[in-house]
């Protein structure tokens, strides 16, 4: 290392002030007894050096870094953007630091991120992404450090997500109730995987309860790389689907550009619904119908969950809480043709 | 560091139970005793050193691999006086030209083993010093700014604690630097306009735009309005959040007879949420008003936005800053002589301008 970015230290500090470490420990921790003229010679030489007491050292000594990894799946998905903001700011309000790790939703990422947090001896970890790897949750609960997923969901940990079924029924019934008989739902592979397989099977059952026959193949992965290949052929089909249930917003807003530029018209020939109420679906232009989720408690009943768990440790029964979604009904919907 | 430890260390688990986990994690305490060798010893087999033994090593690594041991970066970091993290500050994180970058940065850092601390401004100089001191007291290795305020207090500081600073998409002498040539670029939107008849032109910015970026578009804009003869307007949007008042006054400057043809806003985000205002004014884009954006996010590209913008290259911009990066950290650039690499704009044209009614 260049002496160039050394930066300056304690013993920098007892130097130039002439005195000893411990004296200039305690002038920065304002305890001891430390006369009023060493006191000030000790500041000048800490502002003239740009001294800073160094917080992994305090960290050290508390066992405790103030630190708080956050998974997430993909920060380009406004929804996922939106939440670490919210969860970053909150932090912040109680003194923690994020770290925030993109996995693109690639469970080899995803551990290998995991283990990074833990080098850093984060207090807790937020997942908003979790890729259903038992192995990751495993390694977690034997380090004990709190976890607390945020949009998705195990039996084995605290759990902050909305009701999927719920979420997925409103949905459905809003279709069903507007005519369609002929609904698909399109899934997002980057988005987490309880999460998605909760709104498949959410979506299974709201068809079936509706009376409505089941059709498998029109349960089909949205990907960007094979978008149109995979389902042109679903959506232009003899007898195809007039309505969709996408996972996701960022989903919808892109299967909506698909369809539109393939020469489907929304929704005149195909009605569609996203999940999430980005801010982008709200716009004249998109007008998307979709399942909104509260972003704002989910952030902060996440933040409460972690900061009880980081206090008091895993002695209880992980805590989760389903919270109630509500839908927004703009123009990406309307009565089959 | 106190080097008067007495000699048989109290067991791990004779230790009071904390609340907290950290306590009960293995310690290297624990590594030596289950190998049988020294805390020294198992130091050296961390930190890779070559005077260990073979048969120690595997000893140690096998100690190691049964206790799940961590060597803790704290201590480490605290001997090294850095930790293997970086610091991203970030403006408006639910930007997605800025959310895209923040992804590419992590992979990067990822890539060249470090973890990233990601802090969200929201274009606050008050937020932005206090995420800077507290970057600083985490003894992160680097920071890159992708959005700063062009306050010379946080410069000063890094440059006191001695941590080098990258300035990404924004624009300061007094670091590294990676932008594209913004003023160049909003020329780029400017003479498109112009070239297709437009004579009266407004340029749309506010506070969320990163401030020198603001004012290399500014200047962009006013020098080529100058050129071409004509009054540079510049406006500060106060319709993004559909206020019936701010649409009313939106729609009465654009159907005025002065009013501009066009718009040249001052990134895509803001340029989409006036298209939208402009909509819900009863207007139509482009055959009632034309509006341009700057960065090239995705959602520009959605044929129903289908926006004409000033496309930023995302990976050129940001693997060339983490090369500035790592450059600084490793030593091997001066402290003295700020680099600034500029990148060239593109203007990507689409269905947000036409030729002007009037």
């Amino acid at each position: 290392m260049t002496s160039t970015f050394r930066r300056p230290t304690i013993n920098d500090v007892a130097a130039l002030s002439g005195v000893s470490k411990s004296t200039v420990s305690n002038v920065m921790r304002e305890t001891g007894t430390v006369s009023v003229a060493t006191r000030a010679r000790v500041r000048d030489a800490v502002e003239q050096l740009g001294y800073r007491p160094n917080a992994t050292a305090r960290n050290l000594l508390l066992r405790r870094t103030n630190l708080m990894g956050v998974v997430v799946g993909d920060v380009a998905n406004a929804f996922d953007a939106e939440l670490v903001k919210g969860i970053e700011r909150q932090a912040a309000a109680r003194a923690y630091t994020t770290l925030i790790c993109n996995t693109g939703g690639d469970a080899r990422l995803e551990a290998s991120r995991i283990e990074a947090l833990l080098e850093q001896r984060v207090d807790g970890i937020v997942l908003l992404d979790f890729t259903g790897d038992r192995v990751v949750l495993a390694q977690l609960l034997a380090e004990r450090v709190p976890v607390v997923m945020v949009s998705c969901w195990s039996d084995f940990a605290d759990c902050v997500a909305v009701d999927d079924v719920i979420g997925i029924d409103l949905a459905v019934r809003h279709l069903v109730e507007l005519g369609h008989e002929r609904i698909a739902h399109v899934v997002d592979p980057v988005m987490e995987a309880t999460t998605r397989r909760a709104r498949v099977e959410a979506f299974e059952r709201a068809v079936l309860r509706s009376g409505l026959p089941a059709h498998p193949e029109w349960i089909v992965d949205y990907d960007p790389a094979s978008a149109e290949a995979a389902l042109l052929p679903v959506f232009r089909g003899r007898e195809p689907p007039t309505g969709i249930v996408a996972a996701n917003d960022y989903t919808a807003i892109r299967l909506m550009e698909l369809l539109e530029r393939t020469g489907l018209a929304v929704p005149e020939d195909i009605s569609l619904v996203g999940f999430d109420g980005i801010d982008i679906a709200g716009l004249g232009r998109i007008g998307l119908t979709t399942v909104v989720q509260p972003r704002d408690t989910l952030a902060q009943t996440t933040l409460e969950l972690l900061l009880a768990r980081i206090e008091t440790g895993y002695d209880a029964a992980p805590k989760q809480y389903r919270l109630i979604p509500s839908l927004v009904v703009r123009t990406s919907t309307a009565p089959p043709r | 560091m106190n080097r008067s430890r007495p000699k048989a260390p109290k067991r791990p688990q004779e230790r009071p139970a904390q609340p907290g986990w950290a306590s009960q994690r293995p310690t290297i305490i624990d590594v030596a005793n289950l190998s049988g060798v020294s805390k020294s010893t198992v130091s050296n087999v961390i930190q890779d050193k070559d005077h260990v033994a073979e048969t120690t090593r595997a000893r140690v690594l096998e100690a190691i691999e049964a206790l799940g041991y961590r060597p803790n970066a704290l201590a480490r970091d605290l001997v090294r006086r850095h930790a293997n993290t970086i610091g991203v500050l970030v403006g408006d994180l639910a930007n997605t030209f800025y959310a895209e970058l923040v992804k590419l940065i992590e992979l990067q850092a990822s890539g060249a083993g470090y973890t990233t601390i990601v802090c969200n401004t929201d274009g606050d100089l008050a937020l932005e010093r206090a995420r800077v001191e507290t970057l600083l007291e985490r003894l992160v290795r680097g920071v890159v700014l992708l959005q700063f305020s062009g306050d010379h207090v946080v410069l000063d500081e890094l440059r006191a604690a001695r941590v080098p600073v990258v300035v990404v998409s924004c624009e300061d002498e007094r670091a590294d630097c990676v932008a594209v040539d913004d003023s160049a670029g909003m020329a780029l939107a400017v003479e498109h306009l112009y070239s297709i008849g437009h004579r009266s032109i407004a340029h749309v910015t506010g506070p969320l735009v990163e401030q020198s970026t603001r004012a290399a578009r500014v200047a962009g804009f006013e020098r080529t309005m100058a050129r071409r003869r004509l009054h540079p307007r510049l406006l500060t949007p106060d319709w993004e959040d559909g206020a019936p008042e701010a649409i009313r006054k939106l729609r009465k400057l654009v159907t005025g007879s002065e009013g501009p043809t066009a718009f040249a806003a001052a990134n895509d985000v803001m340029a989409i949420r006036l298209i939208d205002a402009l909509e819900s004014a009863g207007l139509r884009v482009p055959e009632d008003v034309s509006v341009t954006g700057f960065d090239g996010i995705e959602l520009g590209a959605h044929r129903r936005i289908s926006l004409t913008t000033v496309a930023q290259p995302r990976a050129e911009l940001t693997g060339r800053a983490f090369a500035l990066l790592l450059d600084r950290i490793g030593g091997q650039a001066k402290d003295g002589r700020m680099r600034h690499v500029q990148l060239d704009p593109v203007l990507v044209i689409r269905d947000s301008t036409a030729a002007p009614r009037r």
